[in-house]
């Protein structure tokens, strides 16, 4: 196709298309007990019909009207964390959801957006040809922070995890200086044992149990050695579409959030798994590539921070899966149960296909 | 243009940076995949298989106990089970609210269980048929039920110590449910299943099938009818004399079945946990009891039969105090000069019974009571059953020979004394107590358990002076007196037997056990009952307590059986019985052959009609009122003989209002 006049960006879009076909099956999969599918399956493909809509009404509005917006956004999503963290409904022990009739809404999950927006304005508004120093970060580095703690009271280790990576990717992308760099690092490093001790007993286990799952494996270290077998049992080809018996046995907690890709994995085998992973990387590397050919700054940065933070999520949660990452609970973007993300992860791919539209014609450059 | 220009050369040094990044990303990933996947993947399989198969044993409907007729006693019924996979339930409290009220159980606890988070959780197990069905209609999501065999003991605490009861496993804990448990039980089959993650096998549908893997149904002896009359009556007894435990047996001489046996307290099966583990105990079998005067005429009986006394033959009875070494040995009842074997029955001489003992000699008599199966447990088809204590004869005591004949230093379990009983009944014959008159397995073969004669004890002639002897004691001025009954001629004996402390060894001064040993018809015994009151705290002496409850129940049985009644030419102690007189009846009058129709419950005119009906010619009508039995039973073909059909004035014995009374029982 002709990347020069095509307005659709079909190198996202069809990887995307069969990336949903998947996701839908998979997840009735992950969904289906021994008595019949859950309702969640059947909420979230109402979830994905709302999103379709969304999708290509941000890929129609140009997106620089989001500039405008982002910090009334940023506000809002914070008015809405600290209203969860008050009054929201606790679902596993945290105050995630904000319950809107039917359907419950993470906020939290909105902070992922609200928090590369943001920074995208701020890099673009405050541009420096010769990259930050520690004090001109101190605005961004303190946007970042303030969601980072909000969500962590909730609390939701994994996406104030996602929300500082995405926060600091952007800051790495835009120029920083290199003694600015080995500054924040060394700082961080001082920080994380604190950061330990200020961590709830669960997450303290679940770490552990990262390191040696078999210390105990009916408790802490039971979602990763489960997953990890559903992974394993998978083997070449996979056990076959629904007749996983690691998920539909309910071995598998979290099956169709957290764990979804161990479903596919034990289901599709080691095949399927790839093909999953290869459509991935097309999305990725095309939304990088959409930065590259932005029209202007701000859209170079939102294409890269909405990029970055759908890989992020996507190594996060398989990562995590496979045993190489510990167990924070961060779901698989366009694959997990989950509305709110879902809904966001379409108008992100909206946003991209904004970007797109209206990028630059200096490709040669 | 130039400063977008510029970005993009900044942006592409990062932006390559990012893609070696992804790129070393996703090697990571495929190469942990793989390794997983591909590499161990044949192991994690393994230990996921290993994971949700299992081979779990599936039990088979236990077998059905039924009484002698086929009635049912404890059957396996399939009930069913409520549960629920909460992971369907979108509105948990609706479903907690509507299954908690349908069920009867509390709301926050059922909402507790139906957001748990798996995929099965019981709500409830064992629910009523009805209720479940009652549930189900409400077509809940993600709340189901399934079917599970449960044991069911309709009549509740009848017969419930010799039942016994089933552990949730479906084993037989105690009683028959025990002691027959490897035919009831079935032959439980293993299956592979897949269990979830909870280590709940996952059910799609109902899990037993296969009827021909079920267990035997075992046929006892017990007629219910019977059970229910003596357990009825022993129960209140116990209750109106404040006694602490009560015994009865029904047993047909000739064959050794047991119709009845009552234990007293009793228990109700169907909720077993609810009672003291001591009330399990089937104390007919397991307990033993120092038989006292009821013992007497098995040392009579073996006397006479040695040919060391006679039965003109008197014994000087000390005028009620009879000094032996160091013991004093006493008669409760006054102060005899010279009794013979009669006279002692009749009064229960302990004096007279010692004497005779005296004379007999230990070592005959050790013989005798070992012929009669005293010392050696009976063989009873019942769990713990225990063998009694007769000590061999060269432990005896210098009194033991004294005191045994009287039932001291001896004990003997309820059924052996039964047992003896039914030998002399038999005239002479020991029979083996059985409580299980045929095993069916599923596929239709069918294990009969035919009567076993064990020995001869006595002779015929022994056992019929013996009978005339026992039907004395009955007779006006006997101690049994108040067993005896209109229309038939009883045989027994009285006891009150002395408890001893087991912690001084000495006899408690005012605690007893109160009985009656006898059989009827004297001359053709039909049954054979033992009733034994243990402590009452009114009426001790087994005159008063015993023997009129013998009378009770005898009479409201032996109408059930259609024993006919007045037929008896015995009517005195002075005319031996005789089995011949019976058969020369029944050989007198031949009548045409046919089926006897049914006459219980009524009118003499009505009988008079359907008798004639049926062309019998022989009618003999006894008493007035209404009908009570018959002989021969109703639906009998006859051939020989008059048909006699019993009439009473007093419903109670009425065999049809006892048949509906038992219909509501097993309705309640």
């Amino acid at each position: 196709m002709n990347r020069k006049t095509s307005l659709l960006d079909y190198n996202l879009l069809v990887p995307f298309g069969l990336l949903m076909i998947v996701s839908v099956m998979n997840l009735y999969s992950a969904t289906k007990g021994i008595h019949g599918v859950s309702d969640a399956f059947y909420r979230q493909l109402i979830w994905f019909g709302l999103g379709i809509p969304v999708m290509f009404f941000f890929a129609y509005v140009d997106y620089r009207m989001l500039k405008k917006l982002s910090f009334a956004f940023y506000v809002l999503t914070l008015v809405l964390v600290v209203l969860t963290v008050i009054r929201g409904r606790s679902a596993y022990g945290a105050q995630r959801w904000f319950s809107l009739g039917i359907f419950s809404f993470q906020p939290s999950e909105l902070a992922k957006f609200s928090i590369l927006l943001i920074l995208a304005n701020y890099f673009d508004d405050h541009w420096l040809e010769h990259g930050f120093g520690l004090r001109q970060l101190l605005v961004p580095l303190t946007y970042i922070l303030i969601p980072f703690v909000l969500i962590l009271k909730q609390p939701d280790l994994g996406t104030a995890i996602i929300v500082a990576l995405i926060g600091i990717s952007i800051i790495l992308f835009s120029k920083i200086k290199i003694r600015t760099f080995f500054l924040l690092l060394t700082a961080l490093i001082v920080i994380m044992p604190v950061g330990w001790h200020f961590m709830k007993g669960y997450q303290k286990t679940r770490l552990l149990a990262f390191v040696d799952p078999y210390k105990d494996p009916l408790g802490s270290g039971y979602h990763l050695l489960q997953s990890r077998i559903a992974i394993g049992s998978g083997r070449l080809t996979g056990v076959g579409y629904l007749k996983g018996t690691q998920s539909h046995l309910n071995f598998l907690p979290e099956s169709h959030t957290d764990f979804i890709f161990s479903v596919l994995a034990e289901e599709w085998g080691f095949i399927g798994s790839m093909v999953v992973i290869a459509l991935f990387t097309f999305i990725f590397i095309e939304g990088f590539t959409i930065a590259r050919y932005a029209k202007d700054r701000f859209g170079v940065i939102l294409a890269f921070g909405i990029t970055a933070s759908l890989t992020l999520q996507f190594f996060i949660n398989i990562g995590m899966s496979t045993g190489i990452l510990p167990v924070v609970g961060i779901t698989l973007p366009f694959m997990s149960y989950g509305g709110t993300s879902l809904l966001l992860f379409m108008a992100e791919f909206g946003i991209l296909l904004s970007i797109h539209a209206r990028r630059s014609r200096f490709e040669e450059v | 243009m130039n400063a977008v220009k510029r970005i993009h050369e900044h942006q592409l040094v990062r932006l390559f940076i990012v893609y070696v990044c992804i790129i070393s990303g996703f090697a990571v990933i495929v190469s942990k995949a793989f390794y997983l996947e591909v590499i161990r993947g044949r192991r994690y399989a393994e230990i996921a298989r290993r994971q949700y198969s299992r081979e779990i044993t599936l039990i088979p409907a236990r077998g059905a106990i039924l009484d002698r007729d086929g009635r049912i006693l404890a059957q396996s019924v399939l009930v069913d089970s409520i549960y629920a996979d909460p992971l369907l339930i979108a509105n948990k409290s609706r479903t907690a609210v509507i299954v908690s009220r349908v069920l009867g159980l509390g709301a926050d606890e059922t909402l507790t269980k139906l957001t748990a988070d798996r995929q099965f959780v019981w709500i409830k197990r064992l629910v009523d048929p009805d209720i479940a069905r009652k549930l189900l209609r409400y077509h809940l999501k993600g709340v189901y039920s399934l079917r599970e065999y449960r044991r069911f003991y309709p009549d509740k605490s009848i017969a419930s110590n010799l039942l016994g009861f089933v552990d949730v496993d479906s084993r037989g804990l105690s009683g028959i449910e025990l002691s027959l448990d490897n035919y009831l039980h079935g032959n439980p089959f293993s299956a592979v299943v897949d269990v979830d993650g909870h280590n709940s096998p996952v059910y799609a549908g109902d899990p037993i099938n296969g009827t021909s893997m079920s267990g035997d149904n075992v046929v006892t002896t017990i007629d219910l009818n019977i059970q229910f009359i003596l357990e009825t009556a022993l129960k209140k007894a116990v209750t109106d004399l404040g006694a602490s435990k009560g015994i009865g047996i029904i047993m047909a001489p000739k064959t050794g079945a047991i119709l009845a046996m009552v234990s007293i307290p009793d228990f109700n099966p169907n909720v077993y946990r609810k009672f003291p583990v001591s009330v399990f105990k089937d104390i007919a079998v397991e307990n033993t009891y120092e038989p006292g005067s009821i013992f007497k005429p098995f040392v009579i009986s073996a006397a006479l039969d040695a040919g060391a006394i006679t039965p003109k033959e008197e014994f000087f009875c000390e005028h009620g105090h009879y000094k032996v070494y160091n013991i004093v040995i006493r008669d409760a009842e006054g102060d005899y000069d010279m009794l013979n074997a009669g006279t002692i029955l009749k009064y229960s001489s302990n004096i007279g019974a010692a004497k005779i003992g005296e004379k007999l000699g230990p070592t005959t008599l050790y013989r005798y009571l070992k012929e009669f199966g005293f010392g050696s447990p009976t063989g009873i088809d019942l769990p713990g059953e225990s063998p009694g204590i007769l000590n061999r004869v060269d432990r005896w005591s210098g009194v033991s020979i004294d005191t045994i004949p009287f039932g001291q230093g001896v004990s003997a379990t309820p059924i052996q004394l039964v047992t003896a009983m039914a030998a002399i009944a038999n005239g002479g014959l020991l029979v083996m107590p059985q409580i299980i008159k045929e095993i069916r397995a599923p596929g239709g073969n069918v294990m009969h358990f035919s009567p076993v004669i064990r020995r001869r004890v006595i002779s015929p002639q022994t056992a019929k002076t013996m009978t005339g002897m026992l039907v004395g004691v009955v007779n006006d001025g006997g101690t049994g007196v108040r067993a005896r009954m209109d229309g038939y001629t009883v045989a027994g004996k009285t006891g009150t037997a002395q408890i001893p402390d087991p912690k001084t060894g000495r006899y408690y001064k005012n605690r007893f056990v109160s009985s009656f040993l006898g059989f009827v018809p004297a001359n053709a015994p039909s049954i054979v009952m033992l009733i034994m009151i243990v402590d009452p705290k009114t009426d001790p002496y087994g005159g008063q307590s015993a023997a009129p409850l013998f009378k009770d129940v005898a009479g409201k049985v032996l109408p059930y059986l259609g024993v006919p009644s007045g037929l008896n030419i015995m009517a005195t102690p002075s005319s031996e019985p005789s089995v011949a007189d019976m058969a020369q009846v029944q050989a007198a009058s031949v009548t045409q052959t046919g089926i006897v129709p049914d006459f219980r419950g009524a009118s003499i005119r009505t009988v008079l009609r359907e008798a004639k009906k049926a062309g019998i010619e022989d009618l003999v009508i006894r008493g007035s009122g209404y009908a009570v039995g018959q002989s021969p039973q109703p639906y009998a073909r006859y051939a020989h003989g008059p048909v006699i059909v019993v009439f009473s004035d007093s419903v109670s014995g009425n065999g049809q209002e006892q048949r509906g009374h038992r219909a509501d029982v097993i309705k309640g």
